[in-house]
């Protein structure tokens, strides 16, 4: 993201600067010239060889990877073809899509709360509540997903203990994770629990820039507490909710480490999300080209998303 | 993360195209094989390891490396690998020409797709300058030979599995001779299981759900096998009555004797055990050392731990142990494979392996009592190590396990979703059509 923001140049100063431009020649884009140059190795390039990939013969052994540079012959489209027709394919879809969805919601919507929560809470309580957020932000997912796993056990773990001292409730030896729906509703909470922090954090920071005058006047308007808080402080907010919320779109259709990591590296097939898929398919079986196709097919998915944030960046852009 | 490996592995793609116009002129091109060789001064070769040497036999690895640098004045550089995604991080060295390892060691299931795709250096007419060549572990031999007969890896350990068991629960419920049949070690755990009623978290006989090398020693003791080839054609095997009273088998021990593992693989089994409330697990031989282990395991129990080889449908048999092992073998684009093999000469020679027959089944037959005398648990093991069953040894056979086919199989029956008749049904279809595959 850096990268791209110092690629762009500032236009606003150009306009005024059109002689010295004329007699600098290209000194601003000379200075982009390495981003996009780092941009075009590290992003650029990978996407052209897995295109490529994607479009090439998938043979089952290993010898054109090792000895062809892993070039075989061009198919067309015939990968794509067999993705699209494949019935897991199109339920590992639905799963991503709808784990997506879940995850979104829970986590934007909690996002807000704690930091609705946060702006309330006098100073120390607040400065608790950060520094706890920073520290679960700190824990790298593999970490998290083997905690969760922990509580999880369903002989051992804390949560079957806790929940078996509930009067009427039996949870010894309770599997989650046999069912994959509970199961990935375990993942959902490691996945959420660790999205919260930046989402809180960041719509704290945007509430504070809420000019205190406006909620007073809708106090004095008779605003009750919901109210004020439909009527001006999500107004307010949207710009920073539309973003977080399409970034969160990103990160969770995305999600890998939390799912592979909490099924050992052996995900059935309940749990297979589009990456999970991918992974199986495509890396874990030195099916480079089958694995490509479906990084693309995945891709295509998040420019649909990425489009919507891209023009909704623009957009804030101009209402500055 | 999926796109950065892809991508490491397409970059090493292009790496290769742009330099192999040079890689043929080697000493070592087109599968013609490397001549041992001991000129090595001033050079340093890299051999892959696997772990297992550095936790359980680092002294055996030294002494060969000091005597290989001794004879040919090169130096060795270990680099200690991880089983996890190894055959990911395989692929995409072998694609690229620079980083590759001088020696790698593999599982003897992940040999075949490498043997057929010619990553390794033919050492056929070396065969004679391996010690013990002719005495190698069957299993072991034919995981490193190409279907026409060329020898690509050498073996260098092997292991079995035997039951592991706490002899001190098993006494306590009136247990106190090792079964010799099936159905006497299901009656030897009824007993055991009822000593301990009061315990919830208690299993008489652990068996994870996914534990795949347990079940199809069961099929295999039953008769059965996981797939065959007909008329040039695979076809999956779990179908057969024979096979499917091994997984009935299988499924006792995983419903009725065993608690909390449905959906584990079997990683984790010795520090279940470790815990106290497991009777008998099957596993390796080294897994006692690992369940009664000072920090990670429980050593309370050590006078307690005894082991016997898992007996079979009828006395006087075993089931078969699946022979688990790996192989060392020579990169093609290895820069000096000459110097490659002869360092896997020292670390296979009598000497080394006689080191080596304290912690695990060395690679000859001939050192098998070298291996027994050791420890109880080596006595079993060696046993076991006699009647053995492999996987089809075919290249495409890799693909059945890292889509856990078997796996998945297993689960379901485990945890009551799908009848056996209904689980190996989906699995045949699954594993025909993987070993057959041609892209």
């Amino acid at each position: 993201m850096t990268a791209t923001g110092t690629a762009v140049p500032p236009r606003v100063e150009r306009r005024h600067r059109v002689s010295s431009l004329r007699r600098g020649g290209g000194i601003p884009y000379l200075l982009a010239l390495p981003a996009v140059l780092v941009i075009l190795l590290v992003a650029g390039w990978p996407l052209v060889k897995i295109i490529t990939l994607s479009l090439e013969k998938q043979q089952s052994g290993k010898y054109a990877l090792f000895h062809n540079g892993g070039s075989t012959a061009f198919t067309g489209l015939s990968n794509y073809a067999d993705a699209l027709t494949s019935s897991d394919f199109w339920s590992s879809l639905v799963r991503s899509v709808v784990f997506t969805a879940v995850n979104v919601v829970l986590s934007v919507v909690v996002g807000v709360l704690i930091a609705l929560l946060l702006n309330r809470v006098s100073k120390w309580a607040r400065l608790l509540l950060v520094a706890v957020l920073l520290f679960c932000w700190a824990v790298p997912s593999t970490v998290s997903t083997q905690v969760f796993a922990w509580l999880f056990n369903n002989q051992y773990g804390v949560v079957n203990y806790v929940l078996g001292k509930l009067p009427g409730l039996s949870m010894q030896g309770h599997d989650w994770f046999a069912n994959p729906h509970s199961g990935l509703a375990v993942v959902t909470l490691v996945v959420v629990w660790g999205a919260i922090p930046l989402l809180a954090i960041s719509l704290h920071a945007g509430i504070t820039q809420i000019p205190k005058e406006v909620l007073e006047a809708a106090r004095c308007d008779g605003a009750g507490p919901w109210s004020a808080f439909r009527h001006v402080t999500l107004p307010f907010l949207r710009p920073l909710l539309v973003i977080l919320t399409a970034l969160s779109v990103i990160w969770d259709f995305g999600v890998f480490s939390q799912i592979w990591f909490m099924r050992n590296g052996h995900p059935e097939p309940g749990y297979q999300t589009l990456g999970i898929y991918m992974y199986t398919q495509g890396v874990s079986s030195s099916h480079y080209n089958t694995g490509s196709t479906l990084a693309v097919l995945m891709m295509l998915c998040l420019v649909v998303v990425m489009a919507f944030y891209i023009r909704q960046l623009f957009k804030i852009g101009d209402a500055e | 993360m999926k796109r950065t490996v892809l991508g490491a592995t397409a970059v090493a793609a292009i790496a290769a195209t742009v330099v192999s116009g040079c890689s043929s002129s080697g000493s070592n091109g087109g599968g013609s094989g490397a001549a041992l060789s001991t000129d090595g001064k001033g050079k340093t070769i890299t051999v892959w390891l696997q772990s297992d040497a550095k936790t359980g036999w680092p002294a055996v690895v030294t002494q060969a490396t000091q005597r290989f640098e001794k004879a040919t004045g090169a130096h060795v550089k270990i680099e200690w690998q991880q089983w996890a995604n190894y055959t990911t991080k395989l692929d995409s060295t072998f694609a690229g020409n620079s980083g590759i390892p001088d020696v790698v060691e593999l599982g003897n299931t992940q040999t075949a797709s490498y043997i057929s795709a010619g990553a390794f250096t033919d050492l056929t007419k070396d065969k004679s300058d391996f010690a013990n060549s002719g005495t190698w572990l069957q299993g072991l031999a034919e995981s490193g030979t190409s279907p026409d007969g060329k020898l690509e890896a050498v073996p260098y350990y092997a292991g079995s599995r035997v039951v592991i068991y706490r002899k001190d629960l098993w006494d306590k419920a009136g247990v106190t001779t090792v079964p010799t049949t099936l159905s006497e070690l299901n009656a030897d755990l009824a007993k055991v299981k009822a000593a301990n009623s009061g315990d919830p978290n208690f299993s008489a006989f652990y068996m994870p759900g996914k534990y795949w090398y347990a079940a199809m020693s069961l099929v295999y003791g039953a008769g059965g096998k996981i797939a065959s080839q007909q008329g040039g054609k695979w076809v999956g095997d779990l179908e057969s009555p024979q096979a499917q009273q091994g997984l009935a088998e299988w499924k006792t021990l995983a419903t009725t004797y065993s608690t909390g593992g449905a959906t584990l693989d079997e990683s984790t089994q010795d520090s279940v055990m470790a815990q106290g409330h497991v009777a008998a697990i099957l596993g390796n031989g080294w897994e006692v050392g690992s369940v009664i282990a000072p920090k990670t395991g429980n050593p309370k129990l050590t006078k307690d731990i005894s082991t016997f080889p898992l007996p079979g449908t009828s006395a006087g048999h075993y089931t078969p142990s699946f022979l688990g092992g790996s192989d060392l073998a020579v990169p093609e684009k290895a820069k000096n494979a000459g110097l490659g093999a002869e360092w896997i000469k020292y670390y296979t020679d009598t000497t080394s392996q006689k080191l080596l027959a304290k912690y695990a089944i060395p690679n000859t037959t001939n050192l098998l009592s070298v291996y027994e005398k050791q420890s109880q648990a080596n006595q079993s093991t060696g046993e076991a190590a006699k009647d053995t069953w492999f996987v089809p040894n075919t290249a495409n056979w890799a693909n059945v396990e890292s889509n856990n086919i078997l796996q998945d199989m297993l689960e379901s029956i485990a945890t009551g979703k799908a009848s056996i008749a209904d689980a190996a049904k989906t699995a045949d279809a699954k594993i025909a059509s993987t070993l057959n595959s041609t892209g």
